[in-house]
């Protein structure tokens, strides 16, 4: 499905509008207006028709297959409602603008403007994460091409779309195509017509990209990450902190472990592997009691992960791990201090990290860290949140609410709103 | 004691499964013997001779997942014994590399014997090869040589069930890099169609689907001589749900080459387990006497019934070279009793649903499909 000035084509169309394409862009940088606040309402009204059900003939299907539940979607919503929407410009850049603007030190007028034409290639993980990107760089008042990603289903296209209904002004600012990624020739095109391309996806996807976008093209990515929760032993036995490992359970189930912010497995601040184990052991008894709450994994990815721990199992002769393996769920606990992928899915690792090397450790994943869920006594908390931030780490949140995002919260560290966005510099 | 490999009657497993056991201890002790890595695993998995009493109890043979066969080269004989070596087509290095010795070949070359002419696929006569896949080189080109990939070598193998007169291929090397040649084919076919000499086609079931799905839009009908086939190997793996249904697939066939669904054999076969599965008249792979399939489940890894999915085990005594006498595919799978296909050959049928997992599903198949695809966006430019 292709969207371009405001209307739906089919793919076939691709290549009268590849034609169409940079003088049309043109034409909206040269038009181009501070859309923020319209782009604002018109999200605005399109999540207040979600809530009244306008689109529950698209949404339940997916909502029954288990792509994602009631709960994550209320989230979504509330994250383009019209306030969170506004509390979030006001934040990563209605103030700065002012700030900037206001300046005048220097003798020369300082105003912050949109990068251009983005070009945003989305990743597949989280639902509705393409339009999100794009309403984005409207935001800032770009002109947004969208390459969709595979396996999309249609979800961005059809708000997008209803978006530009709501506010049919706004159509320059949106062009969406549905190319694969191995298509190098309209890629390249694309890439070259953009002042900055946005990289949703793994270091592979980014690499691929830098090769074939021109070296001025700026490359925003939102690379892959790698979350997790970090756990004082002395609190497993405390009320407050199951709680909080239950919680902990419920978000891998939920969020299935594949996103960024998604809890890969669990540090124990501890060397002592009895007492890693314990809490290995004790944490498996809990993804199995909350994993009965939820529907299974597809037949496909459970079969594949039993493989894999069968496979773990008879390497484990050589690697020092223990394998604790239920239906759907297992952990792994294992003697080395690596933060890596889980085979997620509802499977985690747990390994020994004393608080004493969490900085060396996991430095050495310096581009990959992200959300820490931590479950500590009160005692030690800044301590460990002072350890944890020199280490890298841009988020710290409670173990239940790793997943959770609040409108104007920085992503991996920056304001998305004003990477987008350039200073120039005016002698009057 | 009668041969299991060089019988006549490759679905006879009623008369066949003393020896079949029989064969599997024997092999089983040899691996255990002369592999001492595969003798570590089965150990550690608690494994001890007395656990296989009959055929009922061989799922007790502790598995290789092919997995850990892409990471672990075992050979249970030194490198002077083995004839040949194969890789499987995996990509980014991980490939099973299974090393073949003579008594294995010498079985292997049985099978294909007994099963040829089973399937009625020896022919003296002359025909034209169409070969959907890549092209077979002798010259080398490193590692990634199509040479290397057991595909290539099946796809050459197979043109000498009948004796060639020409050989085409949809990907042709030029200047070391595969490009796709579908215009060629084409015309090929249409030149072929007005003359005498069948024609056998064979590939991946994705190039044929969209071969034929093109033809058939450009009005492209042509009807090949009598005696013509289309073989297909090694792919509707891939598709798993979005693949081209089979039957459309079947009347695409008919439809623009004129070829009856009966002379559309399947076939498949795995570097870790080189038994071929052929397809019956009605289009289902029967489960021949030289292996046996266990469909486990996906959680325990218990057999389950007949009729249910699950993982695709596949126990075979013929390879003396490595210890795979018992491997778990990466597939999903369907084991069906032999009355619901009424073909009338008496073994269970095996209906592969597709890859196990979401992701990782990069094979060469699946890199061919992408070559084609980028192929078919540029034709519509």
């Amino acid at each position: 499905m292709i969207l371009f000035e405001g209307r739906l084509l089919p793919n076939e169309d691709m290549d009268t509008v590849m034609e169409q394409l940079w003088d049309a862009c043109v034409r909206g940088i040269m038009n181009r207006e501070d859309v923020a606040e319209r782009v604002i309402h018109a999200a605005g009204q399109v999540a207040e028709k979600i809530k009244i059900g306008t689109y529950d003939a698209i949404l339940q299907p997916l909502l029954q297959q288990g792509t994602f539940t009631e709960a994550q979607l209320d989230e979504v919503i509330q994250f383009f409602d019209e306030d969170n929407l506004q509390l979030k410009y006001d934040i990563e850049l209605g103030r700065f603008k002012k700030e900037v603007e206001q300046e005048e030190r220097t003798g020369r007028r300082k105003v912050v403007e949109p990068l251009g034409i983005l070009f945003h290639i989305a990743a597949g993980n989280a639902e509705g994460l393409p339009f999100y990107s794009v309403l984005e760089g409207m935001l800032a008042g770009n002109i947004n091409i969208l390459k969709l990603p595979s396996m999309d289903d249609g979800i961005s296209v059809l708000l997008l779309h209803e978006i530009l209904k709501e506010e049919p002004s706004l159509a320059s600012y949106v062009c969406v195509l549905d190319v694969p990624s191995t298509n190098l020739a309209v890629m390249k095109r694309l890439a070259d017509m953009s002042d900055g391309i946005v990289v949703w996806g793994g270091d592979e996807a980014i690499k691929a990209i830098r090769a074939y976008a021109s070296p001025e093209t700026q490359i925003i990515s939102w690379g892959h990450k790698l979350s997790f929760a970090y756990v004082t032993p002395d609190v497993i036995n405390d009320a407050d902190s199951q709680q909080e490992l239950y919680l902990l359970a419920h978000h891998i189930c939920t969020t299935r472990q594949v996103l960024c912010n998604s809890c890969q497995g669990l540090f124990v601040d501890s060397d002592d592997m009895q007492v890693v184990t314990a809490v290995g052991q004790k944490f498996f008894e809990i993804l199995q009691e909350v994993n009965q709450e939820y529907r299974p994994e597809a037949i496909g990815v459970r079969g594949k992960i039993s493989i894999a721990l069968y496979n773990e199992e008879l390497e484990s002769s050589t690697k020092q791990r223990q394998i604790f393996k239920g239906t759907g769920v297992s952990v792994i606990v294992s003697e080395d201090s690596k933060l890596e992928l889980s085979y997620m899915f509802r499977n985690c690792w747990v390994k020994p990290l004393p608080k004493s090397r969490i900085v060396a450790e996991l430095k050495n994943n310096r581009g990959h860290l992200q959300t820490v869920g931590l479950i500590s006594n009160a005692k030690e908390r800044l301590l460990l949140v002072e350890a944890l931030s020199k280490a890298g780490v841009t988020r710290i949140t409670k173990a239940g609410n790793m997943s959770k995002t609040i409108s104007g919260e920085a992503h991996d560290g920056e304001y998305p709103l004003r990477r987008y966005c350039k200073i120039v510099e005016i002698e009057e | 004691m009668a041969s299991l490999f060089w019988g006549k009657r490759p679905y006879d497993i009623q008369g066949t499964d003393t020896i079949f056991l029989n064969k599997i201890k024997e092999n089983m002790l040899f691996q255990y013997q002369n592999c001492m890595e595969y003798r570590n695993l089965i150990e550690s998995k608690g494994w001890n001779e007395e656990r296989i009493r009959d055929l009922k109890s061989i799922h007790e043979i502790p598995f290789i997942p092919t997995l850990y066969l892409k990471h672990h080269k075992m050979d249970s004989l030194p490198e002077k014994k083995m004839m040949t070596r194969a890789t499987s087509s995996g990509t980014s290095g991980n490939k099973s590399d299974i090393g073949y010795d003579f008594t294995t070949l010498w079985r292997a070359l049985g099978m294909s014997v007994s099963m040829g002419k089973y399937h009625k696929m020896w022919s003296l006569k002359p025909c034209r090869y169409v070969i959907l896949g890549y092209e077979r080189t002798s010259n080398g080109l490193g590692k990634r040589d199509a040479e290397e990939k057991a595909v290539a070598k099946t796809a050459y193998a197979f043109t000498y069930l009948a004796p060639a007169k020409s050989r085409i291929y949809a990907l042709k090397l030029v200047n070391g890099e595969y490009v796709l040649n579908l215009k060629e084919i084409k015309e090929s076919l249409i030149k072929y169609s007005k003359g005498k000499t069948p024609v056998r086609i064979m590939g991946f079931p994705f190039h044929a689907f969209w071969l034929l799905t093109q033809m058939k839009e450009e009005g492209i009908i042509c009807h090949l001589p009598k005696g013509s086939v289309i073989a297909f190997g090694g792919g509707w793996k891939q598709y798993y749900t979005q693949q081209a249904d089979k039957e459309t697939m079947y009347q695409l066939i008919e439809e623009v080459l004129g070829i009856p669904r009966e002379r559309c054999w399947e076939y498949f076969g795995a570097v870790e387990h080189p038994i071929l599965y052929c397809t019956c008249k009605n289009n289902h792979f029967h489960v021949p006497i030289y292996s046996r399939v266990l469909i486990r489940d996906v959680d325990t890894f218990e057999p389950v019934a007949n009729g249910t999915t699950g993982l695709v085990n596949l126990v075979t005594p013929m390879i003396r070279s490595a210890p795979v006498l018992s491997v778990m595919t990466d597939d999903l799978g369907i084991l069906h009793d032999s009355s619901e296909c009424g073909c009338g050959i008496k073994t269970p049928y095996l209906e592969i649903l597709g890859r196990v997992g979401m992701e990782d599903i990069v094979t060469c198949a699946a890199g061919a499909e992408q070559l084609l695809k980028s192929a078919v966006m540029e034709e519509q430019k």
